[in-house]
C-alpha cells in the first residue's frame, strides 16, 4: 500500500512557497511540485520512512526525513545569491528579485579595495550606466558623476545623493562636500537608481538619477574591534617631453636671431652646439614628488537583540604629487539602533568630519593662460645664460618682459601661495519606527547637515601676486556656513490579501530647508609676511564678501507595489513637489511613474529549462524633474559691488548694476524616461545577466541662455530646449571557477549612451560655447551643440598641415600666396611657407567662421569595467579594469606648447620637428606660423583608454594562527591604483576634463597629473 | 504653503528700488561707472580703439588685435566695449522709467533725469560712431524674449541722440553747481552736442546743415558758462594726474578714484600709455603707445605741446627719478606722455592701474569745434580766427610770457579750404592721444587714406626696430571706418546683420 506524505512549504517569513520540487532522495522516481499555497502530497511505494528532498531556485535545498501520515511543515531558507540581496530604494528596500525598476548595486568589497580618500573616486566602471570622470588628479578635486547621459545643458547633471536617508542635491557645491567626509571603509552599500520608476519617488530631483549610500551600523553579536589601514606612495611617472637645451636655443634663434645672439650665444662666446652638452633644468622634477598617502580606520561595533551600536574613527592623509598640495580628513561616526518595544524602534547616526584641502589648482587661472602652474613648468626657460644666472631661485626669468609675459618661477609660486580650504561637517539623522499592526508601520525621520568651510588665500612676497601686481603681500579668509534640515515621514502598509495578492504601499511627506551664509574679507599690502593670515588686520582692507541665500522644498508622495502570484509585479509612484525656487503657479510639479515586471522563470515553460534560474522582464515609464538653479533665479536683481561705484570730486559713491534680468516664468525641467530591462540567471544564479535599454527626453530645460549683449545682460534663465539620451547597458557577472581551494568571481559591465539635442532656444539650430582658459579664447567657441547631434562636440577648423613652397609664387626672396590658394585667416600678404593651413570648406579663399565645423566628439561611445576576484587558499587577488572608448580630447596644452611664437618659451619636444626650410615637409607650423587663434583638428586627440585601475593582492592569516595572535582575523595586502593605462593620448592622462560642464567636456589645459598609488595595508579584527 | 515663500536676502529688487534721493544717486552712479571700465575710457577707447596716425601700438609681440586692425568679430575688446555701453544704456533706461515714481522733488528729478538721458545718448553716440547702425533700445530689457532687435539706421540714432541731449541740456545743473568735472553739466551737454553735430555734418551722414548747430552749441559753452583756457598746457594734464579740478578748462573728465590706497575704479591712463618704465617710484608704465615721426614733425619748433604730448625722456629703472633724454634721432622711441605717473598724487602707485583722470571734453576742443563750424558756415571769419588763436597762443606760452601773440597766431587771411586744413592740424596738435584722432579722421572722410600712408611711411622709413609699427596702417582697408559688430551680438541676436566687409 502506498503511503502519502503531505505537508506545506514556507519561506523564512512564513509565506507559502509555490513550485518547490519535492522528490525522494533514493529509490523512488516520484516527484511533485508544491501548489500555490505551498502544499504538496507525494506517494511512496512502501510504508517505510524516507528522505524527501525539497528544492527551488533561490533557496537552499533541504532534506527532511518523513515517516508518518502527519502533515509536515517545511521551512526553506533563502540561499544567499545576488537575487536575494536587499536593495535599498527610495523610502524602503526590496529584494533584488522583486525589483521592477532599474537599480544597480555597487560591489562594496571590490570598491573598498581601492586606496582612495572617498568612494566617488573608485566608482568609475563599477556600474553600467554610471559614467564617472575625475577631472584631474589633484587630491580633493571634484569627481563628475553622470547617470545615463547629460540631461541638462547648462545646469548641474549631478545625481541626487541620498546618504542614510538624507538627500544631497549637489554635493560638490556644498560648503563641505559630504562625499569627502565619508571613509569608504564605513560604507555598507551603494545602490544606484537609474530608471524613472525607481527615481520618481524622489520626484523633483530624480531626473539625474539617485545614488543611495548606506553606512555601516551595528550588527548582532559580540563586540568587534576592527582596524583597517594602509600606507603608500603616489607618483606620476609620465613626463611631458620638452625641447632639449640645444633644441630650445635653436628655436630661440629662429624666433629672434638678434636677441639670441646676444643672450644665449653671448655675441659669439658660445655657439649653438655648446648647448648640446648642457643638462638644463627639469622644472617638472622640481615641482613634482613622490607623495605619501595613508588611511587608518578603527571601529567598534556590536549589539544584542535590543541594542546595536557602532563607533568608528578614521584619518586619511593624501599628499599631492605636486609640492604643497594635499587632502586630509579626520572623521568620527557613531550609530545606535534601539528596540524600545515590539512596536517601537529608534535610532540615530552621526558623522563629524574635518577636511583640509590645499594647493593651488593647476588648471585654474583668472585671465591669461600663462598664469597656470603647468604652463610655467613646461614653458620656463630650461637653461642658464651664465654661471651667475640663478634661474631656480629668481622669481622671474630676467630675460622675459614682465609687461607682456606673466611667467613666474613655478617652484616659488607653488611654495609661496596658499590656497586652502578647511571645513567641518556634521551630519546627524534620527528615526523612530512604530508598528501599529504587523502590516502598518509609521516611520519618522529627521536630520541635519551643518557644514562650515574656511577658504584661505595668501600670497607671499615670492609668489606671483606678491612679487608683482598691485597688491603685493595679500590674503583673505572667507567663511561659508550652510545648514540644511530635512524630515521624511512615511507610512508603510504591507499586506497579503489572498495567496496571490501582495500589496506594499508607502505614503509620505517630506520637508527640507537650507540656508547658506558666506562672509569673508581680503586685505592687501600686508607689511609683515611672517604673520601670515594673522597679519591681515595690518594691511589695507580691500574687499568684504557677504552673501546669504536660502531655499525650502516640500513634497507628498506615494508608491504602490502590487505582486500577483509572485510573477507579475506592478509599481506606481507619484510625487507632488513644491520648491521655493519657482514662483506662483510654477511652484508645484507632479512626477508620476509606473512599472511592470514579469518573472517568467516562474512560468511553466521556463521550469523545463533547468539551466535558467532567474528570468525577469521589466518595463517602466515615468517623469522626473530638476530644479537645479540658483535659489533666487526668477527674480530680477540689482547689486552693488566694489567695482560698480564711481567717484565724484575724489569722493567714492556706490553704484548699482543690474545683476540679473530674472524670469518669473521659470518652471521645472522635466525628464520622461522609458526603460526596458531583462534579468537572467543561469545555473542557480551562478551566472547573472542584466540588460537595460532606455530613452530619456528632457524638456523645458532650465537653460542659462546667453543673451545678446545689447539687452544689457549676458545671460538669463529660461525653460527652453529639449535633449534626448538613449542607451544600452549590459552587466554580466558570475563565478566561472569555484573549487575548494580556488575561486574566480568576475563581473563585467558595458554601457552605451547616445545624446542628442532635439531643440534649442529661439529656433536656433546650434549654439556654441567657449572655455575661458585665457586671453581671447573666451570669444572663440571650441564647442557646438547642434540640433540632432550631441550637446557637446568640439568645434573649429580642419587642419590641413602647413603651407608648402608649391603654394607660393617666389619673387626675389618674398613668397606670395598663389591666388587660388586660401589664406589661413591672416592678412593674405602675411601668409608664408610653413604657416598653419586650414581647410576652406566654402571655397571663398578665406578662412573664417563659415569654415568651422564639428571636429570631435567628447562623449565616449561606450564605457565600462571588468572586475575579477581570485582566491587561492589564503591568497586573494583583485584585478579591476576600467575603460572609455571613442571619446576625443581637446589638448589645449599644445596650442600653447607647439606654437613657437613667444620668445624664450620652451615647447613640447614634438615641436623640434616643426616646419623649417630644412624640414619643408613637416606639418607642424613653423615658428610664428600660427597667428590665427583657432581650435583645429590638429589638437583633437583620441581620448580612449583602458586602465588597469586597481590591483590588490592579499593574504589572510588562517584562523588558527590568527587565534594564537589573539586576532579574530588578519589580512595583509598590497594594492596598486592606476597601475597602467593604455591610451594614444599624448597628455598626462586621458581621464581629464578641466573646467568641465555638460557643454564643455574633454578639455585639457594644465591639468593636475594623475598619480599611480601603491599601498601596503592590513585589515584586522580583534 | 507659506513654507515655500522665501525672501531674497542678498540683492535689491528693481521693482521697489528708485525711491529715495540716495537710491537714485546710487543708480546714476552705476551709469557713470560704465565710463571708467577697462572696456571704455579705462583703456580701450583711448588705446586699442583709437589707433590712428599720431601713434602706433608699441607691442611688437602682438600679432592680432583690434588695435592692429587685424582681428575678427570675436575680438574680446570690441565685445567688451559693446556690452558695457549697452549695460549703461539699460541702466539709464531703468532710471528713466522709474524716476517719475520716485519721491524726489521735481528739481532733483530733473537733474537726475537729465544725466540719465545724456549718458544714454552719449553711449549711443560712441556706439554709432564706431559701429554705424546699432540696435536702438529705449526701454529697459524686461524679458528674455526681448533678445532679437534689428539695427536702427544711424540717421535715426543720431536724431535720437540730439533730441535726448537737447532735452538733457535744459534739465542738468550748470557747471558752477560743482567744484569738480565728472558730473554731466550744461557745459558738458552743450559741448558734446557740438561734437555730435560736427560728426553728423561729416562722414557718414554728411548733413552740412549741422555745422550751424555745432557752432550754436560750441558758442553757448563760450558765452553762457565761465570757461577759459588754463594758461599752462602742461598743467591741464598734471591736474588730471593730481585730481585737481580746473572746471574752467577741463569740462568733463572720467574720474578714476583713489580710495584708501586701493583702487576700486582703476584706469590705465598713464599705465598702458605714458612713459614706459618699470620704475615703481615713478609708477609702472607699459609705454605701449609710441609717437610717429609724422606726428612729431607736425609741431612747430616752439610749440610747447610737442614735448609734453610726446615724451622727450625716459627714466632709469632704479628708484631715483633721473631723466634720460632721447637723442634727436630717437623719435619712434618716444611715448605718448600726456599723462605722466611721476605727477600722480595717489599714495600708492599700482602696477597695472592708475588714479589718473581722462578728459572727455576740454575747452580747447570747444574753441576748435567752434572755429571749424564757423569756417564751414561763414568761412574764415574773425570769430573763427579768434577761437583757434586762443588755443595757439596758449600752446606757445603767450600767457606765460614765452612768446608773443603775433608769433603764435595763425597766418591771417586764409580762405575757407586753407583754414579748414589749419583747424584739422590744430586739432591733431592740441587733442592728440585724447581718444579723438580716429574719430576726427573718419568724420573728415580721410581715415583710410591717412592710415595707408602712415603704414607705408613707418614700414619704409622707421628704424629697423620699429618698422613693425606700420602694421596697423598696412592692415586698414575700407571696412575699417567701422568696427565689426561683435560676434556675441551677431550669434545671439538673430535680427542683426554684420557690417560690410566682415
Amino acid at each position: 500500500q502506498n503511503t502519502i506524505f503531505r505537508g506545506t512549504v514556507t519561506d523564512g517569513n512564513g509565506e507559502p512557497l509555490a513550485g518547490v520540487t519535492v522528490k525522494f532522495k533514493i529509490g523512488n522516481a516520484n516527484a511533485t511540485n508544491t501548489d500555490a499555497d505551498g502544499r504538496f502530497n507525494i506517494a511512496a511505494a512502501t510504508g517505510k520512512p524516507a528522505v524527501l528532498v525539497f528544492s527551488i531556485v533561490g533557496f537552499t535545498t533541504k532534506e527532511v526525513s518523513v515517516s508518518g501520515s502527519t502533515p509536515i511543515k517545511v521551512v526553506m531558507q533563502q540561499s544567499s545569491t545576488q537575487m536575494n540581496e536587499v536593495v535599498v530604494i527610495g523610502y524602503g528596500s526590496v529584494q533584488r528579485k522583486d525589483l521592477t525598476g532599474s537599480v544597480s548595486s555597487v560591489s562594496i568589497n571590490d570598491l573598498q579595495k581601492a586606496p582612495v580618500k572617498s568612494f566617488d573616486e573608485a566608482l568609475a566602471g563599477r556600474v553600467a550606466g554610471v559614467q564617472v570622470n575625475s577631472f584631474e588628479g589633484q587630491p580633493g578635486s571634484a569627481v563628475n558623476i553622470v547617470i545615463r547621459g547629460y540631461n541638462s545643458i547648462t545646469q548641474n547633471n549631478y545625481p541626487l545623493f541620498v546618504i542614510d536617508g538624507f538627500p544631497f542635491e549637489n554635493p560638490t557645491n556644498s560648503a563641505v562636500n559630504p562625499l569627502n567626509t565619508l571613509d569608504p571603509n564605513d560604507i555598507e552599500s551603494i545602490d544606484v537608481l537609474k530608471d524613472a520608476s525607481s527615481t520618481a519617488i524622489y520626484g523633483a530631483r530624480g531626473a539625474n538619477g539617485v545614488i543611495i549610500v548606506t553606512t555601516k551600523r551595528g550588527k548582532l553579536g559580540a563586540p568587534v574591534i576592527a582596524y583597517n589601514g594602509y600606507y603608500g606612495w603616489q607618483e606620476n611617472k609620465k613626463r611631458q617631453q620638452l625641447l632639449s637645451p640645444y633644441e630650445f636655443v635653436k628655436l630661440q634663434y629662429e624666433i629672434d636671431p638678434i636677441t639670441t645672439n646676444s643672450l644665449f650665444l653671448q655675441n659669439g662666446a658660445r655657439t649653438l652646439d655648446s648647448y648640446k652638452d648642457v643638462a638644463g633644468i627639469n622644472w617638472e622634477d622640481q615641482v613634482t614628488r613622490v607623495a605619501p598617502m595613508q588611511n587608518h580606520n578603527l571601529s567598534l561595533s556590536g549589539g544584542n537583540d535590543k541594542t546595536r551600536y557602532s563607533i568608528s574613527l578614521s584619518t586619511v592623509d593624501q599628499q599631492g604629487i605636486i609640492i604643497n598640495s594635499a587632502f586630509k580628513r579626520n572623521q568620527g561616526r557613531f550609530t545606535i539602533d534601539q528596540e524600545e518595544s515590539d512596536k517601537l524602534k529608534v535610532g540615530l547616526n552621526a558623522t563629524y568630519a574635518y577636511v583640509d584641502n590645499y594647493g593651488t589648482p593647476t588648471s585654474a587661472s583668472s585671465s591669461t593662460n600663462t598664469l597656470t602652474l603647468l604652463y610655467n613648468v613646461w614653458a620656463y626657460r630650461p637653461v642658464a645664460l651664465s654661471g651667475s644666472d640663478d634661474l631656480l631661485n629668481l622669481p622671474r626669468d630676467p630675460t622675459v618682459d614682465p609687461t607682456t609675459d606673466f611667467r613666474f618661477n613655478p617652484v616659488l609660486s607653488a611654495q609661496n601661495e596658499l590656497r586652502r580650504n578647511t571645513g567641518t561637517n556634521l551630519i546627524a539623522n534620527g528615526y523612530a519606527e512604530y508598528a501599529f499592526t504587523k502590516e502598518l508601520k509609521l516611520k519618522l525621520t529627521g536630520g541635519i547637515s551643518n557644514g562650515s568651510r574656511e577658504d584661505d588665500v595668501f600670497n607671499g612676497a615670492l609668489s606671483r601676486v606678491g612679487s608683482s601686481g598691485n597688491y603685493k603681500v595679500s590674503g583673505g579668509e572667507t567663511y561659508t556656513n550652510s545648514s540644511v534640515w530635512q524630515t521624511a515621514n512615511t507610512l508603510t502598509y504591507i499586506k497579503r490579501f489572498t495567496k496571490d495578492h501582495l500589496i506594499n504601499a508607502v505614503a509620505g511627506f517630506t520637508a527640507e530647508s537650507g540656508k547658506t551664509n558666506i562672509f569673508g574679507g581680503y586685505a592687501v599690502l600686508l607689511p609683515n609676511e611672517s604673520l601670515g593670515l594673522s597679519g591681515l588686520d595690518e594691511g589695507t582692507p580691500n574687499s568684504i564678501t557677504s552673501i546669504t541665500s536660502n531655499y525650502t522644498q516640500t513634497s507628498f508622495f506615494g508608491r504602490l507595489n502590487y505582486n500577483y502570484k509572485g510573477r507579475y509585479l506592478f509599481t506606481a509612484t507619484g510625487r507632488e513637489e513644491g520648491s521655493s525656487r519657482f514662483l506662483n503657479s510654477h511652484r508645484w510639479g507632479f512626477f508620476p511613474s509606473g512599472a511592470f515586471a514579469w518573472k517568467f522563470d516562474e512560468e511553466k515553460f521556463a521550469r523545463s529549462m533547468s539551466f535558467l534560474s532567474t528570468g525577469k522582464l521589466r518595463t517602466s515609464y515615468g517623469v522626473t524633474g530638476n530644479n537645479q538653479i540658483g535659489n533666487f533665479a526668477p527674480y530680477a536683481s540689482l547689486n552693488l559691488s566694489s567695482t560698480s561705484g564711481y567717484s565724484f570730486g575724489n569722493a567714492t559713491v556706490p553704484g548699482v548694476y543690474a545683476s540679473s534680468l530674472g524670469n518669473s516664468d521659470l518652471k521645472w525641467e522635466t525628464t520622461a524616461q522609458t526603460d526596458i530591462g531583462l534579468d537572467l540567471g543561469f545555473f542557480k544564479d551562478r551566472l547573472l545577466f542584466t540588460f537595460d535599454a532606455y530613452r530619456k527626453i528632457t524638456d523645458n530645460l532650465l537653460l542659462n541662455r546667453d543673451l545678446a549683449p545689447s539687452t544689457g545682460y549676458s545671460s538669463a534663465y529660461q525653460n527652453i530646449g529639449k535633449v534626448q539620451n538613449q542607451g544600452l547597458e549590459f552587466t554580466l557577472s558570475g563565478t566561472p571557477v569555484k573549487t575548494k581551494n580556488f575561486s574566480w568571481d568576475a563581473s563585467f559591465n558595458i554601457s552605451f549612451n547616445r545624446n542628442k539635442v532635439l531643440a534649442l532656444a529661439d529656433n536656433q539650430n546650434y549654439m556654441t560655447s567657449s572655455q575661458y582658459w585665457g586671453d581671447d579664447w573666451v570669444n572663440i567657441p571650441g564647442y557646438v551643440a547642434k540640433v540632432g547631434q550631441p550637446i557637446a562636440q568640439f568645434y573649429g577648423l580642419i587642419y590641413d598641415g602647413t603651407y608648402k613652397y608649391d603654394d607660393f609664387i617666389k619673387t626675389g626672396n618674398t613668397y606670395t600666396l598663389k591666388s587660388n590658394i586660401t589664406a589661413n585667416g591672416e592678412i593674405r600678404a602675411n601668409v608664408q611657407p610653413g604657416d598653419a593651413k586650414y581647410r576652406d570648406l566654402n571655397g571663398d579663399l578665406v578662412i573664417d567662421e563659415k569654415d568651422k565645423v564639428a571636429i570631435g566628439h567628447p562623449y565616449p561611445v561606450h564605457v565600462g569595467g571588468f572586475s575579477n576576484n581570485f582566491t587561492y587558499r589564503s591568497f586573494d587577488l583583485g584585478v579591476f579594469m576600467q575603460w572609455s572608448y571613442g571619446n576625443d580630447i581637446i589638448n589645449a596644452n599644445r596650442l600653447a606648447m607647439e606654437s613657437g611664437s613667444i620668445y624664450n618659451t620652451n615647447q613640447f619636444a614634438s615641436y623640434a620637428n616643426r616646419w623649417t626650410p630644412n624640414n619643408p615637409t613637416s606639418d607642424i607650423p613653423a615658428v610664428k606660423g600660427q597667428v590665427l587663434k583657432a581650435y583645429s583638428t590638429r589638437i583633437i586627440e583620441d581620448g580612449s583608454f583602458l586602465r588597469l585601475k586597481t590591483v590588490s593582492l592579499g593574504y589572510t592569516l588562517p584562523g588558527k594562527f590568527a587565534g594564537k595572535l589573539k586576532l579574530k582575523s588578519f589580512r595583509a595586502y598590497i594594492t596598486a591604483q592606476n597601475l597602467y593605462t593604455w591610451t594614444k593620448y599624448s597628455g598626462y592622462d586621458p581621464e581629464v576634463s578641466v573646467r568641465n560642464s555638460a557643454l564643455t567636456p574633454g578639455f585639457d589645459y594644465s591639468a593636475y597629473p594623475r598619480a599611480r598609488t601603491i599601498v601596503l595595508g592590513i585589515n584586522t579584527t580583534f | 504653503k507659506k513654507f515655500l515663500n522665501t525672501t531674497p536676502t542678498d540683492f535689491l529688487s528693481p521693482v521697489n528700488y528708485y525711491q529715495t534721493d540716495d537710491q537714485i544717486n546710487t543708480a546714476l552712479t552705476g551709469i557713470y561707472d560704465i565710463l571708467g571700465k577697462t572696456g571704455t575710457y579705462g583703456r580701450y577707447l583711448f588705446f586699442e580703439m583709437d589707433v590712428a596716425d599720431d601713434a602706433f601700438v608699441a607691442l611688437p609681440s602682438w600679432t592680432q588685435d583690434v588695435g592692429l586692425y587685424n582681428y575678427d568679430p570675436s575680438d574680446t575688446k570690441i565685445n567688451t566695449c559693446w556690452a558695457l555701453l549697452y549695460q549703461g544704456i539699460n541702466l539709464s533706461n531703468l532710471v528713466l522709467e522709474n524716476i517719475d515714481k520716485s519721491a524726489l522733488t521735481q528739481a532733483n528729478k530733473n537733474v537726475a533725469k537729465g544725466q540719465a538721458l545724456f549718458l544714454r545718448a552719449y553711449f549711443y553716440f560712441i556706439l554709432t560712431s564706431n559701429w554705424g547702425d546699432v540696435p536702438l533700445r529705449l526701454a529697459s530689457t524686461k524679458s528674455v524674449n526681448e533678445n532679437n532687435v534689428p539695427r536702427t539706421p544711424y540717421k535715426v540714432v543720431y536724431q535720437q541722440i540730439v533730441a535726448d541731449m537737447e532735452q538733457a541740456a535744459d534739465l542738468v545743473n550748470p557747471i558752477t553747481a560743482y567744484t569738480y568735472n565728472s558730473r554731466i553739466t550744461k557745459s558738458v551737454v552743450w559741448g558734446i552736442l557740438a561734437r555730435v553735430n560736427l560728426k553728423m555734418a561729416g562722414a557718414p551722414l554728411r548733413d552740412a546743415s549741422r555745422f550751424a548747430e555745432a557752432k550754436k552749441w560750441a558758442g553757448k559753452v563760450m558765452t553762457d558758462a565761465p570757461h577759459a583756457l588754463n594758461p599752462d598746457y602742461k598743467q591741464v594734464f598734471k591736474n588730471m594726474c593730481q585730481h585737481i579740478y580746473d572746471t574752467k578748462e577741463s569740462i568733463w573728465e572720467v574720474e578714476f578714484s583713489i580710495k584708501n590706497g586701493t583702487q576700486d575704479e582703476g584706469g590705465s591712463v598713464g599705465v598702458i600709455n605714458g612713459i614706459g618704465t618699470s620704475n615703481a617710484t615713478v609708477g609702472y608704465s607699459y609705454g605701449a603707445k609710441h609717437a610717429t615721426q609724422r606726428y612729431y614733425n607736425l609741431f612747430g619748433t616752439n610749440d610747447l605741446r610737442r614735448d609734453w604730448s610726446i615724451g622727450p625722456y625716459t627714466y632709469t629703472s632704479s628708484t631715483s627719478s633721473v631723466l634720460i633724454y632721447y637723442t634727436a634721432a630717437q623719435i619712434y622711441n618716444r611715448c605718448d606722455a600726456k599723462w605722466r605717473r611721476e605727477f600722480e598724487s595717489s599714495t600708492v602707485k599700482f602696477t597695472n592701474t592708475s588714479a589718473i583722470n581722462f578728459p572727455l571734453l576740454r575747452y580747447a576742443d570747444v574753441l576748435l569745434m567752434y572755429a571749424e563750424a564757423e569756417n564751414e558756415v561763414n568761412g574764415a571769419t574773425s570769430l573763427a580766427y579768434n577761437a583757434i588763436n586762443l588755443v595757439r597762443e596758449r600752446a606757445y606760452g603767450v600767457g606765460l610770457g614765452l612768446s608773443t601773440a603775433t608769433a603764435a597766431d595763425l597766418t591771417a587771411g586764409m580762405d575757407k579750404d586753407t583754414f579748414r586744413e589749419a583747424v584739422r592740424k590744430e586739432r591733431a596738435l592740441e587733442l592728440g592721444y585724447e581718444g579723438l584722432r580716429r574719430f576726427d579722421l573718419i568724420r573728415w572722410g580721410i581715415f583710410v587714406s591717412t592710415m595707408k600712408s602712415i603704414g607705408n611711411e613707418i614700414t619704409t622709413t622707421a628704424p629697423s626696430g620699429y618698422t613693425y609699427g606700420g602694421v596697423s596702417g598696412n592692415n586698414v582697408s575700407n571696412r575699417d571706418t567701422l568696427f565689426a559688430i561683435p560676434s556675441k551680438e551677431t550669434s545671439l541676436n538673430s535680427s542683426i546683420v554684420q557690417n560690410k566687409g566682415w
